[in-house]
């Protein structure tokens, strides 16, 4: 290896001050000696120093918004077609027909499913709105058919006549309806703990606030 | 008293002068408020780093969000052992070099598909202020330019300690290559660097 070569080797821990004492009077001589040596480390020199001052762009100003819109999407139960795996690579034509099959039957009861749950809350909510005078905290809810859960959409006061309820709703879902930004999506600083059905509510968040009396209005 | 019911944890606490590992423990435990504060505290940084990689916003951008992500998704596969910067940047470095074999492909299956050459593909410099003098900016692209076509290994370490200026022990934690091998690294893409960039003189200081 010619000494050229060796004294390139050296270069950025010249550049960087890490040579020993007796190393740096060394290199210091070869390039004194060297024009060819003295010329690239100086280029050298110069493409770290434009390295350090390239510009350092950010990320646009939609970066946080789409990023806490996915983590949202994290935070929502599986779909529903979910419970039924895409068959990949070569697969058995008969198998795929009765997955298909399954996901119909699955997506036709879960519509039924939803279809009554639907007529409850109307049920539920034309009771609301003929109301009582019985103060206290209710959670008026529906039923958010495109992501297939429950959703609060607001808190009242007062009892429907005829509906009795158990306890009231934990002070977790409560705060489940969170702070949201300019823009709509959660502020994630102002978050409920715990967070469990951070985003979406849980029925199981509603236990507190079912319908006992009543049977058809259990959700 | 409606208003001290509404105050969540992030309100006692200044997560900002928290270490990383303490976030995430805390994320660990689901205060997404400690979350939020990782996010912040290196999503600039990170964006650098893919920025400078794949010389691509859009991509660059798609390659932090999903690692953020994966932070989200993985946050228990973390173990205290490892510093939280280091394992963030290898989960990083991993897609964005995913990234760029997925390009390859593209470019690849394009030209045997269409029956055509990708000629104009060109780093694209969007991000950067166009007023500024044409000069350094032509400079700056040439640079990126130059830097595309290093091959990643070289790429990674001369972003990380030029562009990121990273110690070299957290480089090699990083890509859990010894110190000696990071230093040795690192000169010679600069040396490789400099080979591409004949065209920048000395004296335009």
């Amino acid at each position: 290896m010619s000494l050229c070569n060796r004294v390139q080797k050296l270069f950025s821990a010249y550049y960087e001050g890490e040579l020993a004492e007796d190393q740096k009077i060394a290199f210091e001589q070869h390039l004194e000696e060297c024009p060819r040596c003295r010329e690239n480390f100086s280029a050298f020199k110069v493409v770290c120093r434009r390295l350090k001052e390239l510009p350092k762009p950010k990320p646009t100003p939609y970066f946080d918004a789409a990023l806490y819109y996915r983590v949202r999407r994290e935070q929502r139960p599986a779909s529903r077609y979910a419970v039924f795996p895409m068959p990949s690579g070569r697969t058995v034509p008969v198998f795929v027909a009765a997955a298909v099959l399954l996901v119909f039957l699955g997506a036709q009861l879960q519509k039924a499913a939803m279809d009554k749950q639907i007529r409850d809350l109307a049920a539920l909510n034309d009771l609301l709105r003929q109301n009582a005078e019985v103060s206290a905290h209710f959670v008026v809810t529906q039923i958010d058919t495109t992501a297939n859960r429950i959703k609060v959409i607001k808190y009242i006061n007062t009892r429907p006549a005829g509906v009795e309820w158990v306890n009231y709703p934990s002070q977790a879902s409560r705060r489940t309806l969170i702070d949201r930004d300019a823009d709509g999506y959660p502020d994630l600083r102002r978050a409920p703990r715990p967070a469990t059905g951070l985003f979406s509510p849980q029925p199981s968040d509603f236990n507190g606030a079912r319908v006992i009396q009543a049977s058809q209005y259990q959700f | 008293m409606a208003q001290e019911k509404d105050k969540v944890y992030s309100d006692y606490f200044d997560f900002d002068a928290l270490p990383d590992e303490e976030l995430i423990r805390l994320f660990q435990n689901d205060e997404l408020a400690a979350y939020d504060t990782l996010v912040r505290r290196y999503r600039d940084q990170l964006y650098l780093f893919a920025y400078r990689f794949l010389g691509n916003q859009q991509e660059a951008e798609d390659v932090v969000q999903e690692t953020f992500l994966r932070l989200f998704r993985k946050r228990h596969a973390y173990r205290q052992i490892a510093k939280f910067s280091t394992w963030i940047y290898t989960i990083a470095g991993n897609l964005a070099k995913t990234e760029l074999r997925r390009r390859k492909r593209r470019r690849l299956v394009s030209i045997n598909d269409m029956g055509f050459d990708e000629k104009e593909f060109e780093i694209e410099d969007e991000g950067m202020d166009t007023e500024r003098e044409a000069d350094s900016s032509m400079t700056d692209k040439l640079i990126q330019q130059a830097i595309s076509e290093l091959s990643p290994r070289f790429r990674e370490v001369i972003i990380l300690r030029d562009i990121q200026e990273l110690s070299y022990e957290e480089i090699g934690s990083i890509l859990r290559i010894p110190l000696g091998t990071v230093k040795s690294r690192v000169n010679r893409a600069r040396l490789k660097l400099q080979a591409k960039l004949k065209a920048i003189k000395p004296e335009n200081k």
